[in-house]
C-alpha cells in the first residue's frame, strides 16, 4: 500500500511539473520525457508486471488531459514499463548505465508509436522531417535525463524495499 | 501481486484489450468524471509550479531588460503621442460610424461578447501536438467548441472541460482547422496547424482558390463569416510567406498573438454555432443596393 501511493504521488508530481515547468527547459522545442524514464526505471527495478501497472497509471493521467481518448497513452507506456522489466533477472540494478538503452528504445518506440496513430494516415508522409525534427532530438533529451531520474527511483526503491522488510511477516 | 505474476501473459494481453475497449468507448468524449477525479490532485501543483515559473520567468526577463528600459521609454513615448492622435481620430471615426450604422440599420458586427479569464496552468506532455490547460471550466461557463482568445487575436478551442479546467488546442496544432480569410482581397480559406511550421512558432492557411489566390505578404488574415465556431473578423495573425508547390499554393502565417509567452486568455462563453443555425434577423444591404453610391441597380 506504501508502495503504490508513493509510486501514485511521483507520478502526479512528474506529470504536474512536465507541464508546467518543462517548457522552461525546452530545447529545440523538445522536451524530456521523464515520465517514460520513471515507468521504465520501475520496471526495470520491481519486474514486468508492476512496470506495467506503473505505466498504465502514467499513461491514463496523460490520456485524461492530453490524448485523443482514454487509452492510447496508457497503453504505449504499460508496454514500455512491460518490457524494461522482463531482463529483471538478467542484470545487476546497480548499474546506472542498464536503463541506457532500454529509456532510448522506449522513448524511440512511443513517439514512432504517436507519429503511426496520429500523422501517418492524415497524410503526413514526410518521415525522415519528422525524424530529424521531433523522434531524434526528443529521444536524446530523454536520454540524457535518464541517469539521473534512474538514480533517484533506485534510491526510493531501496528505501521503500527496507521498510517492507520491517513489515514482513517471517511465519 | 503473486497470482499476477503467475499468468503473466493473461495479465498484459488482458491489459491490452483493457485499453483497446477504454480507447474505442472514448473515442467520441471522455468521461467528465475522470479529469474532476485527477484534478482533486493535480490541479493544486499545477497551480503551483505554473505560477512559480510565471514569477520567475518575470524576475528573469525584468532584470535583462533593466538596460534596455530607456531607449524602450522614449520610443514608447513616441509612440503613444502618436497613438493618442489616432485615437483621436478614430473617435470622430467611430461616432461617424455609429450615426452610418443607425442611417442603414445594420447591427453592430463586433458586438461585446461575454467573455471569462483563465489562466494557463499546464502545456501538452508530448512535442507533437501544443495544447493547453487552462484553469476555467464548466462551472465558469466554459463549454467544448468555444473560442479562446487574447489581446491581438485568436489563440484557439476549447476541447474538452471539466468542472475546473479545460483543455484548449492553439492555432498552432495540427488537429484544429479555422475557416479564415485575407481582409484584404477576402479570399476564402483554412488556417491549419503544421507541426513542421509549429517549431517556429508559425502555422498555415490553405486557399480555395488554390493556385489562383489573390495573396501577398503582409495580407493580414481574419476569421470568416462562414465560420460555425468564430465570431467574424477576428485577427488571426498576417501572411510572412506565400508558397507555391507541387501540392499547391500556401501562405505561412505568423499568428496576431505571441503563444510562447501567454500567461492568460480570454475564453468567448457564446456559442456561435445555435446563432448560426438561427434564421438571420436583419440582413446587410448589399453595396449594389446602395442608393447615391453611383453605381446600376440589379434587378
Amino acid at each position: 500500500m506504501l508502495r503504490v501511493s508513493i509510486m501514485a504521488f511521483i507520478l502526479t508530481v512528474n506529470f504536474a511539473l512536465q507541464t508546467t515547468l518543462f517548457k522552461y527547459i525546452e530545447i529545440l522545442g523538445v522536451k524530456p520525457d521523464t515520465a517514460l524514464v520513471i515507468v521504465v526505471s520501475y520496471g526495470i527495478l520491481r519486474g514486468d508486471v508492476e512496470g506495467a501497472l506503473a505505466g498504465f497509471l502514467s499513461g491514463l493521467l496523460q490520456d485524461i488531459y492530453f490524448g485523443p481518448c482514454i487509452g492510447l497513452y496508457a497503453l504505449l507506456q504499460m508496454l514500455a514499463g512491460y518490457f524494461a522489466g522482463k531482463p529483471f533477472k538478467d542484470f545487476y540494478k546497480e548499474n546506472y548505465l542498464l536503463p541506457l538503452p532500454l529509456c532510448a528504445g522506449a522513448a524511440f518506440a512511443s513517439q514512432c508509436a504517436i507519429y503511426f496513430a496520429g500523422f501517418l494516415f492524415r497524410g503526413k508522409l514526410d518521415l525522415p522531417f519528422y525524424f530529424r525534427m521531433i523522434m531524434l532530438p526528443g529521444s536524446v533529451y530523454t536520454i540524457i535525463v535518464t541517469i539521473p531520474v534512474y538514480a533517484s527511483m533506485y534510491w526510493v526503491n531501496t528505501k521503500l524495499e527496507s521498510a517492507e522488510k520491517l513489515n514482513r511477516k517471517l511465519f | 501481486m503473486e497470482t499476477l505474476s503467475k499468468h503473466k501473459k493473461a495479465f498484459i494481453i488482458g491489459m491490452c484489450l483493457l485499453c483497446a475497449v477504454l480507447a474505442f468507448s472514448t473515442i467520441r468524449s471522455k468521461p467528465a468524471f475522470l479529469a474532476d477525479f485527477a484534478n482533486f490532485f493535480v490541479m493544486p501543483m499545477q497551480s503551483a509550479f505554473s505560477e512559480a515559473g510565471y514569477w520567475i520567468d518575470d524576475r528573469i526577463s525584468f532584470v535583462a531588460s533593466l538596460e534596455h528600459l530607456y531607449a524602450e521609454n522614449r520610443e514608447l513615448r513616441e509612440q503613444n503621442a502618436a497613438l493618442l492622435e489616432e485615437n483621436q481620430r478614430l473617435g470622430f471615426m467611430k461616432d461617424e460610424n455609429q450615426k452610418l450604422s443607425e442611417l442603414l440599420a445594420v447591427d453592430q458586427l463586433y458586438a461585446d461578447y461575454p467573455k471569462v479569464g483563465a489562466r494557463i496552468i499546464g502545456h501538452g506532455v508530448n512535442d507533437w501536438y501544443d495544447m493547453y490547460t487552462i484553469d476555467k471550466g464548466t462551472n465558469q461557463g466554459i463549454k467544448p467548441s468555444m473560442i479562446a482568445i487574447a489581446p491581438g487575436g485568436v489563440v484557439g478551442t476549447v476541447v474538452e472541460c471539466s468542472s475546473d479546467t479545460s483543455t484548449i488546442r492553439t492555432l498552432m496544432d495540427e488537429n484544429l482547422v479555422i475557416s479564415a480569410q485575407c481582409s484584404r482581397t477576402k479570399e476564402f480559406g483554412y488556417v491549419m496547424g503544421d507541426s513542421v511550421l509549429m517549431r517556429q512558432g508559425l502555422c498555415r492557411m490553405e486557399f480555395q482558390n488554390g493556385q489562383n489566390a489573390e495573396i501577398l505578404q503582409n495580407d493580414t488574415v481574419v476569421t470568416s463569416q462562414f465560420s460555425i465556431y468564430y465570431p467574424a473578423g477576428v485577427s488571426i495573425g498576417k501572411i510572412v510567406d506565400v508558397i507555391s508547390d507541387a501540392t499547391g499554393k500556401y501562405a505561412v502565417i505568423e499568428p496576431a498573438v505571441d503563444l510562447s509567452s501567454l500567461e492568460t486568455l480570454l475564453v468567448v462563453t457564446k456559442e456561435f454555432k445555435a446563432e448560426s443555425e438561427a434564421p438571420t434577423p436583419t440582413p446587410i444591404p448589399s453595396p449594389t443596393a446602395t442608393p447615391g453610391a453611383g453605381s446600376v441597380l440589379v434587378k
